[in-house]
């Protein structure tokens, strides 16, 4: 065996150098080597260009380049237009996906008591990471909402495993101490938080007040240091602070009203919600969270989840126009930064009880909420990810840098995708693990049917 | 006996305007940019390519099967630049332009790719004139591909005759101290390299015979290979792909690489030295020789009858 190993290293060797060739005649143009690449050729016609190629190191050159290209750049995305339809019309395939179809949605229908998802849904989208103000929020489902409800009521006291999780996850999030604990009902990136669920509108509200706090009151000291200006320099100088902080509070306006009328729809919700949680069984009376620290039972990180969760309000409504104390705020901060560094995701995407979790050294996480565990994976791209979509436990996209894309699928490792073009991608939305449509950083939106083998531009 | 090349038959221009209609369906942005006449003539282009090499006229269903197979959205969309027009140039501007430019830098990283993509991208346009018409490389495509894919493929064939081209013109200061790897590229490599054999110090005798027996038996063995297993062994050690791009060309899975590489290996091996052993009489210890000296130094290169084949 060993003379044998010996034996064809030497032949390797002996390939190595002699199976160097000159171009043979009658090379294959460019259209019939792109033809055989995509392999469009009848059986006979690459029998031939096969026969050809095997003599002509030209050609093998030629076909190297060609997938290297492929290997570096990707598949080339077929950009369609929106009026190529007939590839559907193909009945061998038609009549069958047609009855699968009928057969899935009647069994749906059966099955599934909540309201479908639709493209437009926009509990689809997961938010870039982008300095913008709108964060897009998701309805939660229940079953989650339910068992979070049920771990708040089981109290702090003697903090159940459930609560100490949960504890571990809100510590960060100082903005949402005495705030009400609306169910898992949104995603939105949180710029205090470490790995933190969720955060619901009102506390995103307060937060886009506080955020424009501080710009008020750098404004303030200006329009101060303007009134001790000569006068001609006092006007421009007014009409420079003047724009920028209207532009401010525009948009700090525009994202509060986008919140709250998305928390307006997840009212319903809170309120079902309510309902059943109060209609189940009460646990036996226990320490609150306040008392529980007062007493040293429990170190602070928790007593503050305790009071978070001990707190509830049963109205949002009522904390729609109520600021975060910034004291409050400012002293939760302190807190936050005096713990030891929590590593924090750039962005998040949740599918149903998986929360995905994108931190910067593109290191990704799959949090398992129910069983309270997450498995970290390395993104299988060194662009910079900026986006991702979760339409369901098992499928998620991310898309980022150079238009990279990438999806997983059923607990299987990331795959970069096809991509239409090489520009940033900013934003993904998924139906499933073949639909799905991303935008551009300049706006262009395309859409996948097909798991991203061929993109269409919208 | 010379048999003249078949006239493929004309395309009717029925199918024609079927044809241009279901491309238009499909890049509605390309209304009005085509003219009908064009889109004909690049038709028949295609079909003259295609049934070029066949002695006899293809039948009328014989075309229409094959212009069916083609990318009739992208031939429309060729024909429209080829012909200026500007809404088509935008299109593919904003859709393949790009691509182009990566699959450049993707392949040419040491030889200019911004030039080598700037070119392709003047020729694409039309910069030369040719009896008073601007010729592009849009008239080329004849619709057998994608047009991205065969965009690459001109990039491919671009980067691999500048690779030639640079590699015919090496210093004469390096060209004295090669080996054999520029002997498939020069007409004088077989006689360059029988004399720096003659002139090598002979430590064996027998070194010359050895060797000289060896490169025929392995030319044969090479030889007598089927096209694909030539192709896969070249690929691998000549190109240097790796096995998944080797299955990608191939159209095999990589583990099937793997194991067609490894059973054509061995069996190669074993011909070369059931050869040496049969036919040139060669003991054990001669044959593990032959090996050796062959590592040392391979002075021969097989393209004769590695362009033959079988």
């Amino acid at each position: 065996m060993t003379r044998q190993r010996q034996s064809d290293d030497r032949l390797a060797g002996l390939l190595r150098h002699g199976l160097k060739q000159a171009a043979a005649p009658g090379c294959v143009s460019p259209d019939l080597l792109g033809a055989y690449f995509e392999r469009n050729l009848t059986s006979a016609e690459s029998a031939k260009v096969e026969v050809h190629i095997a003599s002509c190191v030209h050609c093998q050159q030629q076909l190297a380049a060609m997938v290297r290209i492929e290997t570096a750049v990707g598949v080339p995305a077929r950009v369609e237009t929106a009026g190529q339809h007939f590839w559907f019309l193909n009945w061998r395939w038609l009549t069958p996906a047609a009855l699968a179809a009928v057969g899935a949605f009647a069994i749906w229908i059966t099955v599934q008591p909540q309201a479908p998802v639709g493209l437009g849904d926009k509990s689809q989208i997961a938010t870039a990471r982008e300095p913008a103000a709108a964060a897009q929020e998701a309805p939660a489902p229940a079953p989650a909402t339910r068992a979070f409800e049920q771990n708040k009521n089981a109290a702090a006291g003697p903090a159940s495993k459930d609560t100490d999780a949960l504890a571990l996850r809100r510590q960060d999030v100082p903005a949402l101490a005495n705030k009400p604990t609306a169910p898992q009902s949104l995603i939105g990136r949180s710029q205090g938080a470490a790995g933190v669920v969720s955060t619901p509108a009102p506390v995103l509200m307060a937060e886009a007040g506080e955020q424009a706090a501080p710009a008020r009151l750098a404004d303030e000291k200006k329009k101060e240091n303007v009134a001790a200006l000569p006068e001609a320099d006092a006007g421009k100088r007014r009409a420079d602070l003047a724009v920028p902080a209207e532009k401010r509070m525009e948009s700090t306006k525009l994202a509060a009203a986008q919140k709250v009328e998305t928390a307006g729809s997840e009212k319903a919700q809170e309120r079902e919600l309510q309902k059943s949680v109060q209609a189940m069984p009460q646990a036996p009376a226990q320490v609150s969270g306040q008392q529980a620290y007062a007493q040293g039972k429990i170190p602070p990180a928790r007593s503050e989840m305790a009071i978070v969760t001990n707190e509830a309000k049963p109205d949002a409504a009522r904390d729609r126009t109520q600021e975060a104390p910034p004291k409050q705020t400012e002293e939760g901060f302190a807190v936050t930064r005096s713990r030891a560094a929590v590593p924090r995701p750039e962005f998040t995407a949740l599918g149903g009880r998986i929360q995905w979790l994108f931190y910067k050294d593109r290191r990704i996480e799959r949090y398992d909420e129910r069983l309270k565990s997450g498995e970290i994976v390395s993104s299988p791209v060194t662009q910079e990810l900026l986006a991702a979509s979760a339409p369901s436990e098992k499928v998620c996209w991310a898309v980022g840098r150079g238009g990279v894309i990438i999806r997983s699928v059923s607990g299987e490792p990331w795959k970069q995708i096809g991509s239409p073009v090489e520009e940033d991608l900013v934003s993904i939305e998924a139906r499933d693990a073949q639909n799905a449509t991303v935008r551009t950083r300049s706006g262009k939106t395309y859409a996948t049917s097909d798991g991203g083998r061929t993109w269409r531009s919208q | 006996m010379t048999i003249a090349t078949a006239r493929p038959a004309q395309v009717s221009a029925t199918l024609a305007e079927r044809l241009l209609a279901r491309a238009l369906a499909a890049a509605p942005h390309l209304q009005g940019q085509v003219l009908s006449g064009s889109f004909c003539d690049a038709l028949e282009r295609s079909v003259a390519s295609r049934f070029k090499d066949q002695p006899r006229p293809p039948s009328m269903a014989e075309v229409e099967r094959y212009l069916e197979t083609l990318q009739h959205a992208d031939l429309a969309l060729a024909c429209a630049c080829a012909g200026g027009s500007e809404a088509a140039w935008e299109h593919f501007i904003r859709n393949f332009r790009s691509d182009l430019y990566a699959a450049a830098r993707a392949v040419a990283k040491d030889f200019n790719p911004h030039e080598l993509a700037d070119s392709i991208y003047a020729e694409l346009f039309g910069l030369e004139e040719r009896e008073g018409k601007r010729r592009s490389l849009f008239q080329y495509f004849h619709g057998r591909s994608k047009l991205s894919t065969w965009l690459r493929a001109i990039v491919a064939q671009r980067f691999v005759d500048q690779v030639r081209a640079a590699r015919r013109t090496v210093s004469l200061d390096s060209e004295n101290g090669e080996g054999g790897s520029n002997a498939g590229d020069s007409p004088s490599g077989d006689a360059r390299h029988e004399s720096r054999l003659a002139s090598a110090p002979a430590a064996d005798p027998d070194r010359t015979r050895l060797l000289g027996v060896l490169q025929a038996v392995v030319s044969g063995a090479i030889t007598s290979l089927d096209p694909r297993n030539r192709l896969r062994l070249s690929y691998y050690y000549v190109q240097d792909l790796t096995l998944a791009q080797i299955g990608r060309l191939l159209g095999e899975h990589e583990a099937t690489v793997s194991r067609k590489l490894d059973r054509t290996r061995s069996s190669l091996r074993q011909r070369i030295e059931e050869a040496l052993r049969q036919e040139q009489h060669m003991s054990d210890a001669q044959v593990r020789l032959c090996f050796d000296y062959a590592r040392e130094e391979w002075p021969f290169d097989l393209t004769s009858s590695l362009r033959n084949g079988p």
